[in-house]
């Protein structure tokens, strides 16, 4: 799978720039990091990508042909947790989950298993019976996960998948996203450095609605000079109006 | 921060939502359109009491919509946790509350800036405070202040909007269909919380007998309110537990608790010990027994008199006297009764003694000593029995010193007419010296005194009175009656017109707020054209030398004849340009039409007693309401006539002959008895008042004219004075058979 | 697509919810206590189980049912139902398909409590009257409820779109409407009360006015394009409404 994505801009009304010409190339399979300070334009980039929001100018190309034209054929292969999400509190776990299959288009015969599976990764099996209001945050944000992760989809979209898992939860995850990644491509964004230290092999940094660096961790620290990523983000951060 | 700090805090955070703004805006322009768009009877009805009403309800809505939006703000935006962790919860929702009512209260202050002078300019002469304050204070924001109390309540016990939402709608569409169905199922005043059961205020004289009631519903719905409420207080979820946790632990600061089980038993109190009406048990209307009370539709209840099956013939009353005293500062009757009985037995017995159930029995004495009486628990007809042994002496002398608060018969209806205050007083026969079920001599003198306050002009229905000295700011009346039952009375400040008609002096006493309008109208004049009329046509009323017309307050909702009197209340007085200054009716017709009914009810009711029976529709409302129709013919002329009375008995009938029970009389047979009573009362309804009427013009054409009916009339009048006329003394009077007069096979006339 | 499972779960979800119980029971309260306090005696002395009797107690029952309906379209508004609305955006079902399947478990959510309704109202004639003719009763009530129900509920989806508070502003006026029996013209009666002409009027062939029957087949007509455009996705933008964060 190749996203691309050309001079891409997003102006809400009011005129606030959410993206200014960004310009990228996403290949699968790899596990991206998507990272900026709040109000960056992360949650923007994300939601151009799943088509719930549309492009003030630019395109984005799925596997060269325009996303808007494949539309279906992007969702069907898509799992995707939204930075704010809502659950319904009255259905359990499970029952969540089966809808959401359903949603997806999940084959009949193989929703129990698939249901199953995705339990096992997010570690909710003692929960799955559970009404959903009940739950902790932070197994609700597994739910979240769970459901994206429903129908084995090619491209994942995470927007701040970690908020609310606690440190052991979130090396289970970065683990589980890397091992994802081996056969999809998986867009993760965050503004925890460490969730894309460990696991991305490619990280994407915005700020402001612009590109900052676009590369692996690695290229950004040497660059920098720095002795971790987090060092070499905050020297891009504050020498952001240097090119 | 202080208490008052932290409240004067939130009351300025509210005023500047703009949403509790617009609320507030709305309510009050509420209320404006009510009042410029509400019709009444009367001009304090139209212009101060309705707009109150309506506006009640539709600000108990918003204001039920304003706490659920305030209360649910912090759950809404997730702030509830982090203010309830620096504040504590039970003393915020206290505040907010607090809050609310004080928005409330600016509302009902601004709506007050027009309302006021709107009442003062348009009932004029007629405006009354204690009724503004009681429509717009007592009603309006005691509406809005119990719908937040209970909102807020509702919404703390089930921590869910929409349940609150749903069970505070519920609520106030009770309160609303309470008053579509207050005259078949008769429901308890206090609980119309939004509204009030108040209605037909009256422009001419207090109205405070119906402020009573409002005043204890208010009374009574306020603890039951802040019981909700402080139940929904004590169950706020505390330290993550569920509800019961959470009462407990709410608990354990003993307020809570106490003052719940302190407004429960408040409510509780006000419930039992309400004042205004008594427990009898309810009577049934149903037309078919000799002895009943009939209902003219028009609020008049004839009685017709039978023998008394109860009668104790073993003790005869030889004389009977009361010095009664009224006491309009404490509202109160007192009075002291002596009987001379005679003991036909030689045997011990007891007399029974009936009295208004507000009453009580202060002391008794038989023959000088003192003795108990005793009170029936069971109260009937407005009355509670009291027990008094009696010796098996011959003679024997019972004096009884009682009084009270009067108290409203509650099984007839929950508007109180009677009572007493300092403008108007309505002793009702109940209540102005006990009554005895003993037999009584035939020349019996039951003879009698009233203390009366000076300014108020009684009016004793069917009895003859001297005035006797004045002491104290206090009239002294007296008067005799020859027979044992009691006397009733209306007083106020009353102006009395005096004019001979019918070989009678009619006594005309209206109220003194009346006197410009009456001075410049008709119903003098028709009232003495119609008694010359029905004198000439019938007969002369033979047996009192006098007559009284009254005039009622607007809460009869109608009128009555009994004794000499012919009462009717002011709305049917009112005529264009009646209303101060104003040349629009609010909601008026002439009311001349029921004024002729009552005096015709003279001849025929009161002078005559016609007696029911189960296959006809004879009654006195059938002549009564032909007689009207003849005298309204003879003064206004036919066409008048026609429309006003045969088109519309013509109309009614064509319903009751398609109705569907009178087509298939088998399906009342399907319903229950009482169901099936309710269906056939509707139904005698228009048989009394419509089909009767036009089975006697029917017999108009069968002798040949209107003339030719009148003697026969006239004939059936003078040979049953003060006697029973059945349906078939009209036959054989008139010479005619039932089946001619059978309208439904005859064309119309 | 898995049509079925989702229009089950979404079924389960509004009947199993505390607000439509609640309010079912009321209904169904409120129609025994109508039965027995008002229809039993028939409207303007016609039979219990006339045209005009029944019409009158259709009118007040409306009033409860267009709560009912309106309560339901507020549930698809609520924070958690927007915030799933990014997971279901981009879900590859159609978003019309979905919210068409939504719409299916609303109606018959909504056709269980109407169909209780009259139910009741048919066996108490069956049993108190023996009477069972009730296709033109049938007729009848879907002339009186169809139309305005489509009306209501188009009105609902489109308003709840932009503010979930003006659902509920229509409830308000929808409940001050029937509370204070406020008369409106018949051709914008969606209560239903003006469908019962006096009777002393002269007629005794009970029949729709005219002005009734055209503002029912507007109030279809308008109701059905409201649905329509509830059903279509913005034309060149998508919007996600910022939801608060559900997870405590």
């Amino acid at each position: 799978m190749k996203i691309e994505l050309k001079e891409l801009q997003k102006t809400y009304k009011g005129g606030k720039h959410a993206l200014k010409n960004v310009s990228l190339t996403l290949t699968s399979p790899s596990l991206i990091g998507l990272v900026g300070p709040n109000g960056a334009g992360k949650s923007t980039l994300m939601k151009l990508l799943t088509t719930n929001l549309l492009p003030s100018s630019g395109e984005i190309l799925l596997d060269g042909i325009p996303l808007v034209k494949q539309e279906k054929k992007l969702k069907a292969g898509l799992g995707y947790l939204p930075q704010e999400f809502g659950l319904f509190e009255n259905l359990t776990t499970t029952q969540f989950l089966d809808y959401m299959s359903a949603l997806k288009c999940v084959d009949e015969r193989g929703t129990k298993s698939e249901i199953d599976r995705v339990i096992t990764l997010t570690h909710l099996q003692e929960k799955r019976g559970a009404k959903i209001r009940t739950l902790s945050g932070g197994q609700k944000q597994r739910v979240g996960i769970a459901q994206a992760l429903l129908g084995d989809p090619r491209l994942l979209i995470f927007d701040e998948p970690t908020v609310g898992l606690d440190p052991a939860e979130r090396v289970a995850f970065r683990k589980l996203f890397t091992d994802t990644a081996k056969r999809r491509l998986v867009i993760l964004s965050t503004h925890i450095i460490e969730d894309v230290q460990s696991a991305c092999d490619h990280i994407i940094i915005l700020n402001n609605g612009e590109i900052l660096y676009t590369g692996t961790p690695e290229n950004l620290i040497n660059e920098k000079n720095a002795r971790s990523l987090e060092e070499a983000y905050m020297i891009l951060m504050d020498g952001r109006k240097i090119a | 921060m202080n208490p008052l700090s932290a409240f004067s805090h939130e009351v300025r955070r509210m005023l500047r939502e703009r949403l509790t703004l617009l609320f507030m805006a709305v309510t009050v322009a509420i209320t404006v359109w009510f009042c410029l768009n509400s019709s009444g009877t009367t001009a304090v009805d139209a212009y101060i009491l309705i707009p109150s009403k309506y506006s009640a309800f539709l600000g108990a809505l918003l204001f039920t919509l304003l706490t659920l939006v305030q209360f649910h703000r912090d759950y809404r935006n997730n702030t509830d946790n982090i203010i309830l962790s620096y504040t504590n919860p039970i003393f915020y929702h206290l505040r907010r509350t607090l809050s609310l009512i004080g928005m409330a209260a600016i509302t009902t202050l601004l709506s007050s800036v027009f309302t006021l002078p709107y009442a003062l300019i348009k009932t004029g002469a007629y405006f009354q405070a204690d009724t503004f304050f009681a429509s717009w204070y007592l009603i309006f924001f005691g509406a809005l202040t119990l719908s937040i109390l209970l909102t807020s309540g509702f919404y703390m016990l089930f921590k869910r909007v929409e349940a609150a939402f749903i069970i505070m709608i519920g609520l106030i569409i009770l309160s609303g269909l309470l008053d579509y169905h207050r005259y078949d199922l008769n429901p308890s005043y206090l609980l119309f919380w939004v509204q009030t059961n108040a209605e037909d205020f009256s422009d001419l004289v207090s109205n405070q007998f119906q402020i009573d009631t409002i005043q204890w519903n208010r009374l009574f719905c306020f603890p039951v309110a802040l019981g909700v409420w402080i139940f929904g207080l004590s169950s706020i979820r505390r330290y993550g537990h569920g509800f019961l946790s959470s009462f407990i632990e709410n608990s354990r600061q003993i307020w809570p608790p106490v003052s719940l089980v302190l407004t429960i038993t408040l409510a509780g109190i006000c419930w039992s010990a309400e004042p205004i009406f008594d427990n009898s048990i309810p009577m049934d209307l149903y037309v078919g027994k000799t002895e009943e009370v009939q209902d003219s539709g028009t609020g008049l209840f004839t009685f017709s008199f039978g023998d008394d099956e109860d009668e104790n013939t073993e003790l005869l009353l030889t004389d009977k006297k009361a010095d009664v005293t009224i006491d309009t500062d404490n509202r109160t009757l007192t009075g002291e009764a002596v009987y001379s009985i005679e003991n036909l037995t030689g045997e011990k017995q007891t007399l029974s003694l009936a009295l208004n159930p507000g009453y009580t029995i202060k002391k008794a004495k038989v023959n000088g000593q003192e003795v108990k009486a005793i009170r029936d628990g069971v109260e009937q007809n407005n009355e509670a029995t009291w027990y008094i042994d009696i010796p098996a002496d011959k003679l024997t002398t019972v004096e009884v010193t009682y009084g009270g608060h009067i108290e409203n018969n509650r099984s007839l209806s929950q508007t109180p007419w009677s009572g007493i205050c300092r403008e108007y007083v309505r002793i009702p026969r109940t209540c102005f010296s006990p009554s005895t079920n003993i037999s009584a001599v035939e020349d019996l003198a039951f003879t009698w005194s009233l203390r009366l306050d000076e300014q108020l002009v009684p009016e004793f229905s069917g009895s003859l009175v001297e005035k006797l000295d004045t002491i104290n700011g206090k009239v002294r009346w007296s008067g005799t009656e020859n027979d044992r039952r009691n006397i009733s009375l209306t007083a106020a400040d009353y102006h009395t017109k005096t004019f001979e008609a019918g070989g009678l002096t009619i006594d005309f006493i209206y109220f003194a707020k009346h006197e410009n309008e009456m001075a410049n109208m008709d119903a003098i004049k028709v009232m003495k054209a119609a008694i010359d009329y029905f004198t000439e046509v019938y007969g002369p009323l033979v047996y009192r030398d006098h007559l009284a017309m009254l005039e009622l307050p607007a809460t009869f909702s109608g009128g009555y004849a009994a004794g000499n009197t012919s009462a009717m209340d002011e709305t049917h007085f009112a005529a264009a340009g009646f209303l101060p200054g104003e040349t629009d009716n609010p909601d008026n017709g002439s009311g001349i039409d029921t004024i002729i009914h009552e005096i015709a009810h003279q001849w025929w009711g009161l002078a005559t007693f016609l007696k029911t029976d189960d296959h006809s529709y004879w009654s006195a409302e059938g002549v009564t309401c032909y007689s009207t129709y003849r005298f309204l013919e003879h003064y206004y002329g036919q066409a008048y006539a026609k429309e006003r009375f045969i088109d519309v008995w013509q109309r009614n009938w064509q319903t009751y002959e398609n109705a569907f029970y009178v087509q298939h009389p088998d399906y009342l047979a399907k319903l229950s008895k009482s169901d099936a009573s309710n269906v056939m009362r509707n139904l005698q309804s228009i048989g009394l008042y419509n089909i009767m009427p036009l089975q006697i013009l029917q017999a108009e054409t069968a002798l040949g004219g209107s003339e030719a009916l009148m003697k026969k009339l006239s004939e059936l009048y003078q040979n049953n004075l003060f006697g029973f006329i059945t349906y078939e003394d009209f036959l054989s009077t008139t010479g005619l058979t039932e089946e001619v007069l059978n309208i439904a096979q005859k064309d119309n006339l | 697509m898995r049509k079925k499972t989702i229009f089950n779960y979404e079924f389960k979800r509004l009947v199993s919810s505390r607000e439509y119980l609640l309010l079912l029971v009321t209904l169904l309260v409120y129609c025994v206590s109508l039965l027995r306090t008002s229809v039993i005696f028939g409207t303007d002395y016609t039979a219990p189980f006339s045209q005009w009797t029944f019409c009158d107690y259709l009118s007040s029952v409306t009033v409860l049912l267009h709560i009912l309906l309106l309560a339901m379209c507020a549930q698809q508004f609520t924070p958690s139902e927007r915030g799933m609305s990014p997971i279901i955006n981009a879900a590859p079902m159609p978003l019309k398909t979905f919210k068409a399947i939504r719409y299916g478990a609303i109606a018959l959510a909504f056709a269980i409590a109407v169909i209780l309704s009259i139910g009741i109202c048919f066996v108490f004639y069956g049993v108190i009257f023996d009477y069972t003719a009730f296709g033109e009763l049938i007729l009848t009530a879907l002339i009186m409820l169809f139309p305005s129900v489509l009306l209501v509920f188009g009105i609902a989806m489109l308003l709840g779109e932009k503010k979930t508070v003006l659902i509920y502003t229509l409830l308000t006026v929808i409940l001050i409407t029937g509370i204070f029996r406020i008369p409106l013209p018949s051709f914008l009666d969606i209560i239903g009360s003006s469908s019962i002409l006096p009777l002393y009027e002269g007629t005794h062939t009970f029949t729709f006015t005219l002005p009734f029957i055209a503002g029912r087949i507007v109030f279809i007509a308008v109701g059905i394009g409201c649905i329509g455009r509830s059903l279509s996705p913005a034309k060149n933008r998508r919007k996600t409404r910022a939801s608060s964060h559900t997870l405590s």
